[in-house]
């Protein structure tokens, strides 16, 4: 466990530092020079030479490296061009909603995704089991900036129960977690589905049916126990698409998240903040995952 | 499962068939009359008009021409670098391996389409740099099967007989494990331009694809959300041709899965 527990730390921390320098190196792929966009045309050397400190430009490839390292570890991000603010400053309360918007949505999934796959298998019918598993398999495959307004038009302009967009009042997180949230959920209840049927001739139940257990209880105790290991690793993996879904959810909501300061950095050309962003998501979604491995492994007797 | 693929070539063909119409009768998709911004579907336009007043459905057909030169140039070039990078490291092993592996870790780290926007930020929005965006994040699938299957592969008997008579390690990847491999590779083949198709509706729905005027999918699809108030059929059709089309690829490459595994 403890030689596990140090390489996987080992291998977090470098995943960290390339993500990092990825990210922060991307912004030599504008071609030209950078700074003369950045200030704009009739620019003056003062700006450019202001832009090109606060971009780090002006020193060599291996000057640049060290400030980005040393910049790592102080976990200093630098200021904004247009806000004059710093990074930091403007990215924290965005992740906080992001995260806000994210684990609602992974809660609205796990509490109806996996109830829904247990009872459909429940049932027991073949018919009902293949028409949910249609229906989510295609609910899987909708991109969120598809699903998003075909939410808004039901639920908004239709039934008028809920706000369009903004962030006012404990209504406006539904429409953009449900968003999030339906792929996901989709996705759960079909693998639940699948995971309990498999089961169903196990002769883990045929014990526990026989020990006078209900079949409500076998199902809701000893198969959902049995299937919470692929679930954690489904979770997982389905989380990368929930972060980038959260993105468009974010910009067509207008949820003040990382997402929608990243996009809104891209049009305003205000790369430190783009930088910090496309990292901070990414450091999320690798921390998660590093996370989840200790989990999986917690769960999964035959490992501990 | 077959039965829904022949179902599933249906959609792609129609469109096909519709871009071809479209280039023999010379369909403007710029045509903008005023008087009918906005109007439902109708005899003449059966989609109905845009906010310009433009036909949809000849943008939707154009667009899907503009939309997919970029998946399908994208697919191919990661068809070919992916597969190609896979086989080599599977076959050589060693710190190739080692290599692929760790870039293909640190490209999996960005969720989902994020190192498409990212790499679109930083580059000025044009055909080739949408096209490089999606080509960056969009190879490591198929090298990953591409891999895999090479090193079941690298096992099998009339791989070590090859190695045996002296064939070269190219010679071996091109005549004896690239063929092997293809299967599983056309199954990836259709999951990616799903994926794609996903990808660059959702570059341009950003603003971050193909630009203004231009017709495309992702951009149709962000200027109808606008006017979902008041006019509510542009968003329904086009999320409607979006979403069959992903489906579409994704049964083919079900039905592809489902026929190996038989």
């Amino acid at each position: 466990m403890n030689n596990f527990f140090v390489k996987k730390t080992i291998h977090f921390f470098l995943l960290v530092l390339s993500v990092y320098l990825l990210s922060f190196f991307l912004v030599r792929l504008i071609p030209g020079d950078p700074v003369d966009i950045l200030a704009g045309i009739g620019n003056s050397s003062v700006d450019v030479a202001l832009i090109k400190q606060q971009l780090g430009l002006e020193q060599s490839f291996f000057g640049q490296l060290k400030t980005a390292i040393k910049n790592l570890v102080l976990f200093d991000f630098g200021l904004s061009i247009h806000q004059g603010l710093s990074v930091n400053d403007i990215i924290k309360p965005a992740l906080l909603n992001t995260y806000t918007l994210a684990v609602t949505a992974v809660i609205i999934s796990i509490l109806i995704g996996i109830p829904l796959g247990l009872f459909v298998s429940l049932t027991n019918k073949n018919e009902i089991i293949n028409i949910v598993k249609k229906i989510c398999n295609i609910i899987i495959a909708i991109p969120s900036f598809i699903l998003a307004p075909i939410l808004i038009l039901v639920f908004s302009m239709q039934l008028n129960w809920l706000p369009v967009s903004g962030m006012d009042g404990h209504l406006s997180i539904v429409l953009p977690s449900l968003t999030l949230a339906l792929g996901l959920l989709c996705y759960l209840a079909n693998m639940t589905l699948d995971c309990a049927n498999d089961l169903k001739e196990n002769a883990i139940i045929t014990t526990a049916r026989s020990k006078g257990l209900s079949i409500e209880k076998i199902y809701f105790i000893h198969i959902l126990r049995l299937i919470s290991l692929p679930l954690v690793t489904a979770i997982g993996m389905q989380l990368g698409g929930l972060l980038s879904g959260a993105i468009i959810t974010e910009m067509i909501f207008s949820w003040d998240g990382v997402g929608k300061i990243l996009i809104d950095s891209i049009h305003q050309r205000d790369y430190p903040i783009t930088q910090a962003a496309i990292f901070f998501i990414a450091i999320t979604f690798v921390a998660i995952n590093f996370i989840l491995e200790f989990i999986y492994r917690k769960l999964d007797p035959r490992i501990r | 499962m077959i039965q829904m693929m022949k179902i599933s070539l249906f959609f792609p063909a129609i469109f096909l068939i519709l871009v071809v119409l479209n280039f023999s009768f010379n369909w403007d998709p710029y045509l903008m009359n005023f008087e009918l911004i906005l109007e439902t579907p109708q005899w003449n336009a059966p989609f109905g008009y845009d906010d310009f007043g433009r036909d949809i459905f000849i943008r939707l057909i154009n667009g899907f021409v503009s939309s997919f030169q970029i998946v399908i140039l994208a697919t191919l070039i990661t068809f070919t670098f992916g597969t190609f990078l896979g086989c080599l490291a599977g076959f050589y092993g060693g710190y190739l391996d080692r290599f692929l592996l760790s870039v293909i870790t640190i490209i999996q780290a960005f969720p989902g389409i994020l190192l498409v926007i990212a790499v679109a930020a930083f580059l000025e929005t044009s055909f080739l740099s949408i096209l490089f965006a999606l080509t960056v994040s969009s190879w490591i699938g198929f090298a990953r099967i591409a891999r895999s299957q090479t090193l079941s592969l690298k096992e099998a008997d009339f791989v070590k007989a090859a190695v045996s008579m002296g064939s070269g390690k190219l010679r071996i990847i091109k005549k004896h494990i690239f063929p092997n491999i293809l299967n599983a590779i056309f199954v990836e083949l259709n999951f990616t331009i799903a994926n794609l198709i996903i990808a660059e509706a959702g570059l341009s729905f950003l603003g971050l694809g193909v630009s203004a005027p231009f017709p495309s999918w992702g951009s149709m699809l962000r200027d109808s959300v606008d006017y979902l108030l008041v006019a509510p059929h542009y968003a329904v059709i086009v999320s409607f041709c979006i979403i069959s089309m992903i489906l579409s690829f994704n049964a083919i490459g079900a039905g592809l899965l489902n026929n190996e595994n038989k």
